[in-house]
């Protein structure tokens, strides 16, 4: 394994039983994340995108099943398949909150009203890094400090409802960062903030991620977002990847028609333009037993009969860095060809 | 005819804060605070701010959801007379109830789950008594097709849709009474962006067809910049610019304007660019601060601001803000 890669998704697939049938949540996801850098996973709703941060936690419901290989790489330490680890492992454990960590969208939801900040707040670095509760105290102060709380010594011992919703997401991070983690997953985690407050958090976790080097996975339904934030994005529909480049690709050289629909139909500020918006005819599919082929072909104006409604779309390389899951390129028709040819 | 629908004039609503041993008023929260803006006949209102502005209290004061504490908002239905929402009482109401519409935010909690579709756009129809057995028949499926909604399913119940859908059958409820004025609440923010924008395309084609004045309540500013002819950027309960959408992008007046634009991110990886990022919070309404409500947030701040409350003034044509300075300060978008 390439010692830049500080996680690699092979083939992941989140699948839960329901009465209704099978909901593939996620359908085979590949991807890998450079250390440092941010990695941006962009779809609607009910596209996976979130089921997908919670697979590399292994914090899925218990109807789901994760399969497929979630290889997390240390520095100087085999690589660990995550994929295969049992949910309430101590390996697991170990991981979670030290090696990746992760902040959620809701900071009125995700803190337990019961404890103090500081208590919640210490409990990771006791469990992970010291058993000394006055060094995890002085730990978790400056943490405070640096996510830019003010007087973090006597706020340290309030309880969440006396924090506001940007304050609160400032100590969600505190939190996540308290161990040091290789990965950080970000869930949508500026969606529920007004947008001076979202710009505030924003920019401190760059400035974060400069400090502690470590790689951000950042989930987020707002494409303004992913442009300020990430190196490279994949856009995710029905459970799989579209769509996966560097972030100036995706905005400037968009090749899936979902992702161009996508970019298309956001009014952009200081544009305004007459006339109507591009929208993207149609609803997102409902994922219980789908047909085999594109789950685009429905919406897509470039849908070609035959083939998009009757094969399901394998992903090639279309240009350098550049991967796209459609029939409209010739690598994908090849590599298409090339598998069912295989199979006869 | 008279070019103004609505002309609201010093609009107030204070929400009492109870407490002590007695329960008495010990503090008002000023959710709206001496608020003034007019709206043109046929053109859409953006009303824009963060949450706790104030902007939706507002949008109920308008349609009298609730009742505002001060002020006078007149509207002229036909052009000529006018009446004052604010000072009518609920049975003078009636009347004028089915000209003034809304339309939700939240597709998901705004319609009754234990009614069909059908049900609920004729309930307007019946209310108001505007047609008949026969005709409420014929109106509800005129209004489902011209919102789009497949006719055939309107005996479904709401939970058999999906969200654009739902927002749909809340348009077609707002139209049912063939208002003058439809106040939007956060109507698309609930939505996903490739649906977003088939509400928004359905909602400029409808004020077309229906010759409708909107006013457009929403956070995010480039949905606003996009439907609205003019725009009102609300903070801490009070209206504190007013332009035309393409002067308020071009040369804001207000420091809170240029800041708030500026923090918008831009779906483009070359636009990365030094935001303006605003220290602290938005103060509540209950204790504002002194002087201008935004001095503390302010980078161009100076003594005077601390004291003195900057009035809501014309500092170009059609173009209204508060702030001392705002001819001095040449802010950029």
């Amino acid at each position: 394994m390439n010692d830049d890669v500080v996680l690699e998704l092979r083939d992941v697939k989140v699948h839960f039983s329901t009465d209704e049938g099978t909901v593939k949540a996620v359908d085979g996801v590949s991807f890998s994340m450079t250390r440092g850098k941010t990695m941006g996973l962009v779809g609607e709703s009910g596209c996976g995108k979130s089921v997908t941060s919670q697979a590399i936690l292994r914090l899925v419901p218990a109807n789901g099943k994760i399969s497929g290989a979630i290889l997390l790489n240390r520095d100087g330490q085999e690589p660990v398949d995550i994929g295969a680890l049992d949910n309430h492992s101590q390996d697991i454990r170990d991981i979670r909150g030290k090696d990746i960590s992760m902040i959620f969208q809701e900071p009125m939801t995700s803190f337990s009203p019961l404890y103090t900040m500081g208590n919640q707040l210490m409990e990771t670095i006791l469990l992970h890094q010291t058993p000394d509760k006055s060094a995890a105290r002085t730990q978790a102060v400056e943490m405070l400090r640096k996510v830019g709380i003010a007087d973090p010594a006597r706020r340290i011992d309030e309880y969440p409802h006396e924090f506001s919703g940007g304050m609160r997401q400032r100590v969600m991070i505190a939190m996540a960062l308290s161990c040091s983690p290789e990965i950080l997953i970000a869930d949508e985690p500026t969606t529920a903030l007004d947008v001076t407050i979202q710009a505030q958090v924003l920019e401190l976790m760059q400035e974060l991620q400069k400090d502690f080097g470590m790689s951000i996975l950042f989930i987020t339904h707002d494409l303004g977002v992913v442009a300020e934030m990430c190196d490279e994005v994949c856009v995710m529909y029905l459970g799989k990847i579209v769509e996966k480049a560097p972030v100036e690709e995706i905005f400037h050289n968009p090749r899936h028609p979902y992702t161009q629909g996508l970019l298309e139909s956001i009014p952009k500020i200081g544009h305004k333009t007459e006339g109507d918006l591009k929208s993207i005819e149609g609803v997102v599919p409902v994922p219980i037993n789908l047909k085999p082929g594109c789950g685009f072909c429905d919406r897509c104006e470039h849908k070609i009969e035959g083939l998009c409604d009757t094969y399901n779309v394998p992903t090639a390389e279309v240009a350098p860095g550049h991967w796209a899951r459609c029939f409209l390129y010739p690598e994908v028709v090849e590599a298409h060809n090339k598998a069912v040819g295989g199979e006869e | 005819m008279n070019e103004t629908l609505l002309d609201v004039r010093n609009l107030s609503k204070y929400f009492p804060i109870r407490g002590g041993f007695w329960d008495s008023v010990t503090n008002y929260v000023k959710a709206v605070d001496d608020v003034s803006f007019y709206v043109r006949r046929g053109e859409t209102l953006g009303l824009v701010g963060e949450s706790g502005c104030g902007k939706t209290t507002l949008g109920r004061c308008l349609v009298r959801g609730i009742d505002p504490t001060g002020g006078e908002a007149w509207f002229y239905p036909d052009g000529s007379e006018g009446i004052d929402i604010a000072a009518l009482s609920n049975k003078d109401l009636k009347p004028l109830r089915r000209d003034i519409q809304m339309i939700f935010q939240d597709p998901y909690s705004s319609l009754d789950p234990r009614m069909t579709v059908f049900d609920i756009i004729a309930e307007p129809l019946k209310v108001n008594t505007i047609a008949e057995r026969q005709e409420i028949e014929e109106r509800v499926k005129y209004l489902a097709s011209v919102v789009g909604l497949n006719v055939s399913h309107l005996r479904r119940y709401p939970h058999a849709f999906s969200g654009g859908q739902r927002q749909r059958i809340g348009i077609a409820r707002a139209l049912a009474t063939n208002p003058k004025l439809v106040v939007a609440d956060e109507s698309v923010s609930a939505l996903d962006v490739s649906v977003q924008a088939q509400v928004l395309n359905l909602l400029k084609r409808l004020q077309k067809e229906f010759q409708l004045t909107y006013i457009f309540v929403a956070h995010d500013l480039s949905v606003v910049e996009h439907i609205s002819d003019r725009i009102a950027v609300m903070y801490v309960g009070q209206v504190v610019e007013t332009a035309t959408t393409e002067n308020l992008f071009k040369s804001p007046q207000h420091p809170y304007t240029e800041a708030l634009i500026s923090a918008v991110p831009k779906p483009d990886p070359r636009d990365r660019m030094k935001r303006i990022v605003l220290e602290g919070e938005v103060p509540s309404p209950a204790s504002p601060p002194s002087g201008c409500y935004f001095h503390p947030r302010c980078r161009y701040a100076k003594e005077r601001c601390t004291v003195e409350k900057p009035a809501y003034r014309e500092v170009a044509p059609e173009h209204f803000a508060t702030c001392h300075f705002a001819e001095e300060l040449n802010l950029k978008a």
